[in-house]
């Protein structure tokens, strides 16, 4: 019998259908972006917002660098990145929330100790002569963990000992003005043929985890899906009605075709949501993006692996559910499955580090890890087209290859109630007639 | 012409041989009762007609045609598990169907309404499956099965879970199938049904073929033999007391069914039962019931009761 394409039609249509009227996608694709966009813009929120009043005792036991300690500003220089526009903006509050005052010279320690373990002050800055670094200075608080006031206080530090350091120098303090700013390190992108772009760490390094990780999500998430579908349907005796109707390929592929496609849905959404932004762009970020932030071989490149990186996983959850009898059975053969997309996560900082070195191409090139490997280079280098023409014809070779193993394991195991099959059995059914 | 045909068909699991090479010819029109024990291997044999399994060896015809060249049309089926998507709508489910069995999107609408429509169901077009009683959910599954008037429908305990009224309406719309050029395969347990609606058996068992003919042909071949008395609750008939007279023997508390060898007959059992004293209330030779030829002709294959 030949591959009947209007059932794998009917059945890529029921699946969708039932899966995109389902309240959890409406709530899945509106709640992702939403936390991801939480998750980048609320530590900054939380970090501008969060400030207590903090009072800190400043023991001198200098005798000259208190006043210069109270006096001085702790901020470090910036740049004008917007990032750095928001960690100014916290600096200055923070700055503007700590409240140093000085103890009277011969003020007792243990006593002010005291007053911390009570909570009447929250620090005591003792700050004591040192031969070599004029000063050498402990923080004494109930608390250690707010590193944004130990660079405050850092600061105000290292300025008290430059200001000593010029006085004894018989320099002017004035020059200690002079002395402070910083280098911008510009960084230019070069294409081929000697074309230059403007890049940053945004561009170069945060793009290409974001297109891998959006990849990595979708296989694990719809991929996870699908093989709890086709439990369900095995487990429901639904499989034998359509099975007497369909032939097991059938299946399979119109659940696979059918739940891609209400991934590739989603993906739409998210990107004319991500599209909208750029446009009306609310935090000013197009400066540090110049040149666009998707190339247009990026985009297709994007979909292609996702469509044959998913068709990949999902035959082998789609193998996976039909094995299985519960959902806990099948949850432990998930986890191994997804070992391919994890490792090159794991490698993800070397693979952007030597995006070019042998192992990362030859990671880019196998079929199993390509999807994210890939993107991740794409998204780093220009990656020559032949690599990613090879790398493509691999993984379509490989989910070929995956897709009909799959399938026979699959048309056993669909039937199969009872028992769980071990290993050899599984491998005995792809080679069954 | 034959509904179905196989020749010389065998399946095997592993070691496990569940259709020995086997023979049956299932003809066209009305209902034909496929019987067997659990474990006989009727599901497998219904499972090699759908095409969900191919035979390791023999051939399967459908309607004078392989099995393999025959459209997905031809065929319905009934699974004897729920065998729905329960989160799906009910009109959707039947057109889904309707679709994978070969209907035109138009023709499945029409098809689904109108079935609903017989049964009963019309109300309950656009709710979701889980929303229906078990009953209900039984209609639908006749519907999948009947819908698109295939030749042949394997229906698997059909009535499970319906009350008599409801069982009425589905012997109805069966009857208006069979009209219309289907021919109903019924695998059941239930043996009254079989005796009610099945006009020729096949008794399956260990995967062979032990049985098989005209309904009316078997029972009265088997009921000849056959005793029924009905005594005061108490006295002890054990089989062994009646083991030169009686083949096999079914016992109920106080109603007993002796299956006579072939030299005893029915006076020699009534002196044995009167010799023993016991309160003979009823006695007559009965024309055996399905169930009764089914547990013969199981138990006596093997030797002992499954």
């Amino acid at each position: 019998m030949r591959t009947n394409w209007l059932n794998i039609l009917a059945i890529v249509r029921r699946e969708f259908l039932e899966r995109v009227r389902k309240k959890s996608f409406l709530i899945s694709t509106i709640l992702t972006p939403v936390i991801f966009g939480a998750l980048m813009i609320l530590p900054a929120a939380l970090s501008i917002m969060r400030h207590e009043e903090v009072r800190i005792s400043v023991v001198d036991r200098t005798g000259w660098a208190g006043p210069m300690i109270l006096e001085s500003r702790g901020a470090k220089e910036r740049s004008g990145d917007p990032g750095d526009r928001i960690e100014e903006e916290a600096d200055r509050r923070a700055e503007a929330a700590s409240e140093f005052q000085l103890a009277p010279p011969d003020a007792d320690l243990e006593a002010l100790k005291l007053e911390v373990g009570d909570g009447k002050l929250d620090g005591i800055l003792l700050v004591e002569p040192d031969p070599e670094q004029e000063i050498k200075a402990t923080f004494y608080a109930q608390s250690l963990s707010n590193t944004q006031l130990f660079g405050l206080m850092t600061g105000r530090l290292n300025q008290a000992r430059l200001q000593q350091k010029l006085q004894k120098l018989g320099l002017d303090p004035a020059v200690a003005d002079q002395l402070r700013g910083r280098v911008d390190l510009q960084t230019v992108k070069v294409q081929k043929g000697g074309k230059t772009r403007k890049g940053s760490i945004l561009t170069d390094l945060i793009r290409p985890i974001l297109l891998a990780m959006v990849i990595y999500i979708m296989i694990i998430m719809y991929g996870v899906a699908l093989s709890n579908g086709v439990l369900e349907e095995k487990s429901g005796k639904v499989v034998e009605v359509i099975l007497s109707a369909v032939r097991p390929f059938e299946l399979m592929m119109g659940k696979i075709v059918g739940i891609a496609s209400v991934g590739l849905l989603q993906y739409g959404i998210w990107f004319l949501l991500g599209a909208g932004l750029y446009l009306a762009n609310p935090m000013n970020v197009a400066s540090s993006s110049e040149g666009g932030w998707m190339k247009p071989l990026e985009m297709v490149v994007l979909v292609l692996y996702f469509l044959f990186g998913f068709v990949f996983y999902a035959s082998i959850y789609a193998a996976v559910g039909a094995t299985c009898t519960t959902q806990q059975e099948a949850q432990q053969w998930q986890t191994p499955v997804t070992f391919g997309l994890v490792i090159p996560f794991v490698l993800m900082m070397p693979t952007l580090q030597s995006p070019n070195a042998g192992w990362v191409v030859g990671l880019s090139l196998f079929p199993v890890t390509s999807p994210i490997t890939m993107l991740l280079r794409v998204g780093a280098v220009d990656v020559p087209h032949w690599q990613i023409a090879a790398s493509l014809v691999l993984l379509a070779l490989g989910t070929l290859a995956v897709a009909w193993m799959a399938a026979k394991i699959y048309r056993v195991g669909i039937l199969m109630t009872g028992k769980r099959p071990t290993i050899p059995e599984v491998l005995r059914w792809m080679r069954e007639k | 012409m034959n509904a179905l045909e196989y020749r010389s068909v065998r399946k095997s699991f592993g070691k496990v041989e569940a259709v020995k090479p086997l023979d049956l010819e299932i003809p066209e029109g009305r209902i034909f009762g496929l019987l067997g024990p659990n474990g006989a291997g009727k599901t497998t044999l219904i499972r090699m007609t759908l095409g969900i399994l191919l035979p390791d060896a023999g051939t399967v015809h459908v309607m004078g045609r392989p099995r393999e060249r025959v459209a997905a049309s031809a065929l319905g089926y009934l699974p004897e598990e729920r065998g729905l998507y329960v989160k799906m709508k009910v009109g959707e489910l039947l057109r889904f169907f309707g679709r994978l069995r070969g209907l035109s999107a138009a023709e499945s609408s029409r098809r689904a309404t109108e079935g609903l429509k017989r049964l009963g169901l019309e109300k309950w077009e656009a709710n979701r499956l889980d929303e229906l009683s078990k009953g209900m959910q039984q209609k639908i599954q006749l519907l999948v099965a009947i819908q698109h008037r295939p030749k042949v429908a394997i229906l698997d305990e059909p009535f499970s879970g319906l009350d008599p009224v409801n069982a009425e309406l589905f012997m109805e719309v069966l009857d208006e199938a069979i009209t219309q050029g289907t021919t109903v395969v019924l695998s059941t347990h239930q043996m009254e049904q079989v005796e009610k609606l099945c006009q020729s058996i096949a008794l399956i068992h260990q995967g062979r073929v032990v049985l098989r003919g005209d309904v009316g042909e078997i029972r009265k071949q088997y009921g000849t033999r056959a005793v029924k008395v009905e005594f005061s609750d108490g006295a002890d008939l054990s089989p062994e007391k009646f083991e030169d007279l009686s083949e096999s023997t079914a016992l109920l508390p106080n109603e007993a069914r002796f299956f006579l060898r072939p030299e005893a007959h029915a006076g020699k059992v009534l002196k044995r039962l009167l010799e023993m004293g016991v309160k003979v209330s009823r006695f007559e030779e009965a024309q055996a019931s399905m169930h009764d030829i089914f547990v013969k002709v199981v138990t006596g294959e093997d030797g002992h009761a499954n």
